[in-house]
Formats: structure tokens, sequence, C-alpha cells
């Protein structure tokens, strides 16, 4: 059995040894950072002082709502104040995380470690643990010295509750700028540069913090648990792509911060001429042609994205369904169906032009639209692991399902206004499927580039996946749709509702 | 101990080393010459299990370097180009988590690190922050690292590179030692006078190629022709050489003096000698014409048709990558 390169353990080597070698990377670079004054001294202040400082505005907020309405400014002005505290000191994570990954390959300190036997696994989770440890005791030691502090000051306790939900949101927040930083370090050779990309975590972080607040502040305090869940759902991606992307191969091929623009369109170019599973491994491919895209390719990309068909498929009736008994629980007063035409005179009244103007206008807008927007959240799904990818789907079928709902609810036929639908639908929702799979794929790919695949050749591989399903199957299902949708479905609407 | 057949590594559209074949035994000592960009680097680096050969195949102390790269660096010690160390640290405390990483038994951390520090007279400075160390001292440290789990192959790039002369010659007596000890050493250097004094063999890389792979005195002999001896008499040499050209190449002279090429010595130096006897002539001395090891890589680099600058080999290793799209061969 061949021992791996990227990861787990190697022929013979015990867990013990590898949780030893996490200990000791973890262990020297604890000791490192509390050694650097520059980090303990704002450390210590914003963990030993700054909750003091909190303590007496939070007295003095108290005072000063006495007049007003002293219960509603304690309920939120202790969860705020609560979570400040919390959340300044592991703001340092992002600063000691890329210090241990990107300063150790710019001091030239990183190719001793990674002569060692040391598996990059470890040695991921060594430096993550370090980046982790000295910034989230010191929140969870700020937070501590507040309660304390603040029950002897002014006599108000923080509920526990509370307490358990910023700390776990503290942790997945950590968690998650930390294993950020090591994407962002495994794409620079410099501080200098990583610092510079780190606002792709900073703006982020701090939109979330700012949410946060909000979220405290409207007494919506239950919504914590799912924006608790959501950053671990996030962790759980970027640590993946932090121990794909955290490899020797990957750190000691990297030399240059430039980005070039004419070598990604070659990268892209090649990756699109080759078939995918060919491209994949860089490996040679019959030349490029139509029939070869049909034959070879389209079978590769259709396995390739089998789970992502299934879980676009599982969203599509997710979606259907939450329309559907969102419009059950909370039907609109004056909705949809109120407007609707409800005998087959009506329908008739309407005339097809006007269903047709309904439906969209001409077939080529319809084209455009579909297509613009698959292929812009496509892309923005590159962003956000595949996320953005389903937003169509999800949009497109869940207000169906709500307007069938609330047609439902309004006693009308639903199965004869499908018809407004299905004639085009058949078409259009398989091309919904296939985009939204193609779109998931291309932002998960990141979680797990191919071997020896940096993350702008993954996003490239992924891209011109994408473009090809888009090409040979999205487009002419959609133009199709189109026609259909302006030229039979008006006539089939009214057919089946019309009498 | 050391067997690397064709190895080649690609970076995307660079090619690093395109066809590196060598072999280094036990208790012996092997240079690995070329000029900067050669590919010295990321060869050693695919020896240590660093780097994944993208073709070709290397066995290091028995174990294969893709398949089997924890029991390489197991068995391998580098000391790495740029040897970068943590400041902050304490000499001590830098072998001991190295020795930890290495897997050293926690018994023997200690004795093999006080050795190590004892034997590159850093003893007492074992409890000063690495920052605080000169750019010996600290190459000196970063031995002691590459040696802390007495590995049985050691791939030691530019190991007297920042020392001084006493520091390099207290390395060199070291490398000996291990070479005596039975390691198999691979020694990247541009030093040439110390690739000659120390390697049994040389490898000669260029543009990521093994261009010439033998002992110094072959590649002497091979690059620049049978040895020259050179014969000075005490008097003038009164028609000596045509004589002598009868027997061997005479390819210079002077007024009292005159080289011939010897392609068998030990058979052709005797008649020299006894022919001169017979002539007359007064010997005052036969010597070897020295030829420097810097003659024959030279002549390997900068000699023939495919002599490049850097700036070339640089575009070349970069062309030549355009040509193996998808890392195959061109």
């Amino acid at each position: 059995m061949a021992e791996r390169w990227c990861g787990g353990r190697g022929m013979g080597e015990s867990a013990m040894t590898h949780l030893r070698q996490i200990a000791l990377v973890a262990r020297r670079e604890l000791k490192e950072n509390l050694s650097d004054w520059r980090i303990t001294v704002p450390a210590a202040v914003l963990t030993f002082i700054f909750p003091w400082l909190v303590i007496s505005a939070t007295d003095f907020g108290i005072q000063y709502a006495q007049r007003y309405d002293p219960e509603l400014v304690v309920a939120r002005l202790i969860p705020y104040a609560t979570m400040v505290v919390g959340f300044f000191p592991i703001s340092f994570s992002l600063v000691v995380a890329l210090e241990s990954f990107v300063g150790e390959k710019e001091r030239n300190t990183l190719e001793a470690l990674l002569s060692t036997p040391i598996t990059d696994h470890a040695l991921y989770l060594g430096k993550l643990l370090s980046s982790l440890a000295l910034p989230v005791a010191g929140s969870f030691f700020a937070i501590a010295l507040y309660t304390f502090g603040l029950r002897r000051a002014t006599g108000q306790t923080v509920p526990a509750d509370l307490l358990a939900q910023i700390a776990l949101l503290i942790l997945t927040l950590a968690l998650g700028m930390v294993a950020g930083a090591v994407v962002v370090s495994s794409n620079t050779t410099s501080v200098r540069a990583a610092n510079l990309l780190a606002s792709f975590i900073v703006i982020p972080a701090m939109l979330l913090i700012s949410f946060q607040a909000l979220v405290v502040l409207w007494e919506q305090r239950h919504v914590l648990w799912y924006i608790a869940a959501a950053q671990a759902l996030v962790d759980v991606g970027l640590i993946r792509m932090g121990v794909q992307l955290f490899n020797r191969e990957e750190l000691l091929s990297r030399t240059q911060d430039r980005i070039r623009p004419a070598q990604a369109v070659r990268t892209f170019c090649a990756f699109f001429r080759a078939e995918p599973f060919a491209a994949a491994c860089r490996d040679s491919s019959a030349p490029l042609s139509l029939g070869r895209l049909y034959r070879r390719d389209l079978p590769q990309l259709l396995r390739r994205n089998v789970w992502t068909l299934a879980l676009a498929t599982l969203l599509l009736v997710g979606a259907f369904s939450l329309g559907w008994g969102f419009a059950r629980t909370f039907p609109v007063s004056s909705g949809p169906a109120e407007v609707w035409p409800k005998t087959p005179e009506e329908w008739q009244a309407l005339g097809a032009d006007s269903l047709r103007e309904f439906l969209g206008g001409t077939a080529w807008r319809i084209f455009l639209h579909n297509l613009s927007r698959l292929t812009g959240a496509g892309l923005a799904g590159m962003l956000s692991f595949g996320v953005a990818a389903a937003a169509p789907l999800l949009g497109t079928i869940g207000l169906l399902g709500f307007l069938a709902g609330e047609a439902a609810a309004a006693g009308m036929n639903v199965w004869a206004l499908s018809a407004l639908v299905w004639p085009h639908g058949i078409l259009e929702v398989p091309a919904l499927v296939l985009a939204t799979a193609a779109g998931l794929r291309m932002g998960a790919s990141v979680l797990a580039p191919p071997r020896g695949f940096s993350l702008g050749e993954t996003l490239l591989l992924g891209l011109a996946d994408f473009a090809k399903v888009l090409l040979l199957l999205v487009i002419p299902l959609l133009a199709l749709a189109a026609v259909v949708e302006v030229y039979l479905t008006p006539h089939l609407a009214l057919f089946f509702l019309g009498g | 101990m050391i067997e690397a057949f064709h190895l080649r590594k690609t970076f995307g559209e660079l090619t690093a080393v395109s066809d590196v074949t060598l072999d280094v035994g036990p208790g012996e000592i092997v240079a690995l010459l070329g000029p900067n960009g050669a590919g010295k680097t990321t060869t050693v680096r695919m020896l240590a299990a660093i780097l994944r050969p993208t073709g070709g195949s290397a066995r290091v102390a028995g174990y294969d370097v893709e398949t089997q790269p924890i029991a390489v660096r197991q068995r391998v010690g580098l000391l790495t180009e740029f040897p970068g160390l943590y400041n902050r640290m304490t000499a001590w405390d830098y072998l001991r988590f190295f020795a930890g990483l290495q897997g050293v038994p926690p018994a023997l951390e200690r004795a093999r690190a006080e050795a190590l520090l004892r034997r590159f007279d850093l003893w007492e400075a074992r409890s000063l922050p690495l920052g605080d160390f000169s750019k010996g001292m600290r190459q000196k440290v970063a031995l002691a690292r590459a040696l802390l789990h007495d590995p049985p192959v050691l791939l030691l790039d530019e190991p007297t590179s920042a020392m001084d002369p006493a520091g390099a010659r207290q390395v060199r007596a070291l490398i000996r030692e291990l070479k005596e000890a039975g390691r198999a050493i691979l020694l990247c250097t541009h030093n040439l006078v110390e690739a000659e004094e120390l390697a049994d063999r040389i490898a000669i890389l260029r543009l990521g190629k093994t261009i010439a792979f033998d002992r110094p005195g072959e590649l002497r002999r091979k690059l620049l022709g049978p040895p020259v001896m050179e014969v000075r008499l005490a008097g003038p040499l009164d028609g000596v050489t045509e004589a002598v050209a009868r027997l061997a190449e005479v390819v210079e002279q002077g007024t009292d003096w005159f080289r011939y090429r010897a392609p068998e010595p030990q058979r052709l130096n005797p008649r020299v000698v006894r022919l001169l006897g017979e002539l007359g002539a007064q010997v005052v001395t036969v010597h070897e014409v020295p030829r420097s090891l810097e003659e024959v890589y030279l002549r390997l680099i900068d000699a023939g048709e495919e002599a490049l600058s850097e700036t070339e080999a640089l575009l070349w290793r970069k062309g030549g990558a355009v040509a193996v799209e998808w890392g195959k061969a061109p």
C-alpha cells in the first residue's frame, strides 16, 4: 500500500505519532506567539482590560436607561456588550494564522519542516490549533471576566444560553477566519500579499458580526443558532479546502504572486479542448469536435456531476414543497390567486397575447433572461462553494410552489393551471437542474482540487466543465423552451384553462 | 542508497527538471553541479520526497520517493539551500523540536542534540536565540538538524556556502567522516574546489538534464583528453622533443620544458624518461599538468552549440514547457 502524500497516516505510523507531531507543531507555534510582544500586548489588553471598560460602559448604559425602559435596554445591551467583548480578541486569529502559514514560507523555515516525516495534515492541524488557541482562549477569558465583573458591578447576569451561543459563534468564526487564512496563504508567497488578500476574510467577517449584532439588538437570539450552524458549515468547507491546498507540492510550487490573464485563458482553453476526465489528469484527448463533445465529453460530465444532479433534484423538490407549504402557512391576503381569472370564460377573454406578455414577451428576451440568471449564478457559485449557483433554482421553483399553494388554497384547479408551466417547463426545468448541478460542482470543486491542481486551475477546470454543460445542453434546452413558452404555452394554457 | 531514473518535474508550464539519472552508493559522495536554474534544488526536493516527480522514478534508502514518501523522509537528512531558522528559538529548543518531528526517541533526543552542538562548537551558545547567531553558526545549526536522526542518506545543498574558511573546513571534515561511516551523500555546490576535494563522482546538470556523471578523473579524461605531462630539463631542449614526438604527442614546449599527452601514463612515462636519459638530457622534474574540475565544468556548460546564457536557459525552460502541455514529454 502506498503512503499518502498529502495526509493520512503513513505506513506503520501510529495515530499517537500523528497526534504527537500535531502537538509538537502547535506547542512550538504557541510558544513563538507568546514570545512576540506585538501579539501578546494587544491580546492582553483586549483580554484583561477591555472587558472592564465594557463593564463600565454597560453600567453607564443601564444607569442611563433607567429613565426609559430599563428592562428592554438591559435585554439588548448586555448580549450586545458580551458579543463585543468576545469578538475583539479573536480578531488576532487572522494575523496569527497568516503569520503562521505564509510567514514560514517567506522566512524559508517551511522547507525544513516539510523535509521531516510529518504529514501535510498533521502540519496543517498543528498550525490551525496554534493559531486558534491564543485568540479563542483570550476571547473566552474576556467573556468570563465580563460576566463576573458585570455581576459584581451591576448585579446583572448574562444568560447561560447566550454565553453558549456566543461561545459557539466565536469558535466557528475564529475557525473560519483561520481556515480562510490558510486558503489565502496557499495562494501567496509573502505576508504582505496575504495581508492584502485577507480583506476577503475580514470584510465577510465584519458583515457577519454586524449582522449578529443586529440580530441581538432585535432580540431574535434564536437566529444565532442558525448563524452558528451556517458558520460551522462554512468552516467545514474552508478546512476541507485548506487541507487540499496545504500540501508540500502546492507550497513549494508557488513562487510568484502574479495574475496572468493570458495564461489563465490558455489554461481554460486547454481544459475546454480536453475531455473532462483527461483534463483532470492533464492527459491527452482526441481532437475537439462537436461529435466528440456529445459522444464522449457529455457522458463524462454527467457522470462527474451525478451527485450534484441528485442534489439539484432534491433542492428542486424541497424548494417546491417549501413554497407550497409557505403559501399554506402564510397565505397572502390579496395573493396572486385572488387576481387570476377564475372561469374558462375569463381565461378565454384574457387571450393568448396577454398570456404571452405575462409569461415574458419575446422568445429572445426569455432566453437571454434565463441564460443570464443561470450563468451569473453559476459564476457567483465560484466564490461561494457553489451555494449561489442554486439561487435561481431555489427562487424560481420556490415561487412556483408558492403560487401553486396559493392557487390550491383558493380552491383553483392546480393541475389545469400547470398548463401555464409544463409545456416549456419540460425543457426549462431540466436546463435549470443541469445548470445548477454544474454550478454547484464548479463552486464546490475548490473544496477538493484534483491532485496537483492549484486553486486557480481547479476553478478554471470547473469553469470549462460548466461552459460545456451550458453549450451542449442548457443553451439548446433554454432556447427551445423560450420558443415553446412564447408560441405554444399560451395556446395550450388557454386550451386547458379556457375550456 | 540513492537511485534516480529519468526524473522529471514540471510546474505548470515550467520545466524544472527534464531528465535526471544518477545513483549514490553507501559511503559515497556525489557532487551535483550545475548553473543556477539547472534543476539541482528541484532534484534534491524530489529525492527528499518533498516534491513528487512528474515522470521517472527514484528510490532512496530502498524506498520509492513517490509511493513511500514518509519512509524516505525518515531516512534522509536534508540541508536546504536557504536554511531559515526560527529566530526566537534557542539552538537547543530548535534541535529538540526537530528531533521530535523526526521521531528520535525521547531518551535519545537530548544526547543527540548535545553531541551535535558540541561537534559544531555551538554548545556554549545553545541557550541563545537563533536570531543572534552569525550566518556560519546558523548554517551549522541547520546541518546539525539534518543529522539529528542519524540518517543513512544526506542531501546537502551548499553546506559551506555561508561559512568562514575554518567553519567550512570543519564541515568538510564532518562530511568525510559521514562518508567513512557509510552514509550516501549528495552534495549540491557551486564550489568546484570543494566538489573536487570531497566527491567520488560528479553529476553535472544543465537545463534540468544530467549531461555528465562520472568520476572526476574520468570526466577530465573524457572532456579534456588524456593527461598531459610536463618535463623540465636542466638545459635547453636541443631537439629532444623531436625524439619524444615519436613516442607521444608533444603539445607545447618552451626553452627548457615541453608537454606531451600521455594516454597511458604508466606505460608511456617510463619510456619517455628512459629516452631522455639515452639522449643525455638532464631531467629536473616530470609531473602531470593539473587540470581542474572547473575546466571540465566550464567545458560542459559553456562549450558547443548548446551553450545558453541564464536568460536563454530560462526561456528554454518556459518554451520547453509549452511543448509539454499536460506534462507530457515534448
